[in-house]
């Protein structure tokens, strides 16, 4: 038997948990609890393929990463279902479940504090996209020579480009502002690589909000004038508070 | 899993989520888990169009 160590997923307030029976962990292993209040869920991993040499590997395997963080994600939602829940960053793994426990004991203060802010709040991620770039076309020019005239045509996109990048960061902070207005906290992350997204415009804006359960009508709102001013912004959500759970250290 | 893109999860669990130190085995502290694991998804990504255009 391969030597096993304790794979920890979220921390929620309590371990009533109505949809957890019917969800399996990374590589399908079986759901176990720690502690009460605060309680954690965390699985049996092998100790082999989280050690530090083999996840630099795994990571780099799209499958070993997709399988992985899907496994990860779908614990969240589940426990996150149930009530205020911390998600875990990926891949944090523990010796043995005592040591979970331990760890429990010791932050049971921050996590009470960080699930409290929770309460009543949702997560969502909004992306703005930048529209399509109009090709430049050359402008006439009268100018006396031809080299001169190529180099005031280059200097004119230049201005036209930073001109139009100029514009979409305004709007990309215009969203964000407005959004962070309704929100309780606010966080930004790098704008995704085009190949990712599979959206040919270039995002200008990857943010998430945590948003009182009784604003979201103001958020859809919000999106909805946005959209109707031509601007290409992507809601997503309600996520599980993965952006807003930074422990407090009392 | 929900109707939700990869990418949107690892924002999450990659740069989100309870950093916890201690008595952890492994944890994003020891590696730099979202440039390893973006550079392995465009460069997937890049594979997957790279065959899709010899398909067509």
């Amino acid at each position: 038997m391969t030597e096993q160590a304790t794979y920890l997923y979220a921390v929620t307030g309590t371990p009533d948990i109505p949809g957890l029976p019917g969800v399996l962990g990374i590589s399908g292993a079986p759901l176990r609890m720690v502690g009460a209040e605060p309680c954690a869920i965390v699985s049996s991993v092998s100790l082999a393929e989280f050690s530090e040499e083999a996840l630099r590997r795994n990571l780099e395997d799209r499958q070993w990463l997709e399988k992985t963080a899907t496994a990860h994600h779908q614990v969240v939602e589940a426990v996150n279902d149930a009530g205020p829940t911390a998600p875990v960053r990926l891949c944090t793994v523990y010796r043995d479940d005592d040591r979970v426990g331990e760890m429990l004991r010791e932050q049971a203060d921050a996590f009470h504090a960080t699930l409290s802010r929770l309460a009543g709040r949702r997560e969502w991620g909004v992306q703005v996209f930048s529209p399509a770039q109009p090709t430049d076309s050359p402008q006439a020019t009268d100018s006396p020579s031809p080299g001169l005239a190529y180099l005031e045509r280059l200097r004119a996109q230049r201005d036209q480009r930073a001109d139009r990048d100029h514009a979409m960061a305004r709007q990309a902070e215009n969203v964000h502002s407005s959004m962070a207005d309704i929100a309780t906290a606010a966080r930004r992350y790098p704008p995704q690589d085009r190949r990712l997204t599979g959206i040919a415009d270039p995002m200008i804006l990857n943010a998430a909000y945590l948003v009182d359960i009784s604003l979201e009508p103001v958020l859809a709102e919000h999106i909805a004038n946005f959209r109707r001013a031509g601007l290409e912004i992507r809601l997503t959500g309600p996520w599980a508070p993965y952006s807003f759970v930074e422990l407090e250290t009392p | 899993m929900r109707d939700v893109a990869l990418v949107d999860v690892l924002d999450r669990l990659l740069g989100g989520g309870v950093v916890i130190s201690g008595e952890v085995v492994i944890a994003i502290a020891d590696v730099d888990l979202v440039r390893i694991s973006l550079r392995a998804l465009i460069a997937s990504m890049d594979t997957c169009l790279q065959n899709e255009l010899a398909d067509a």
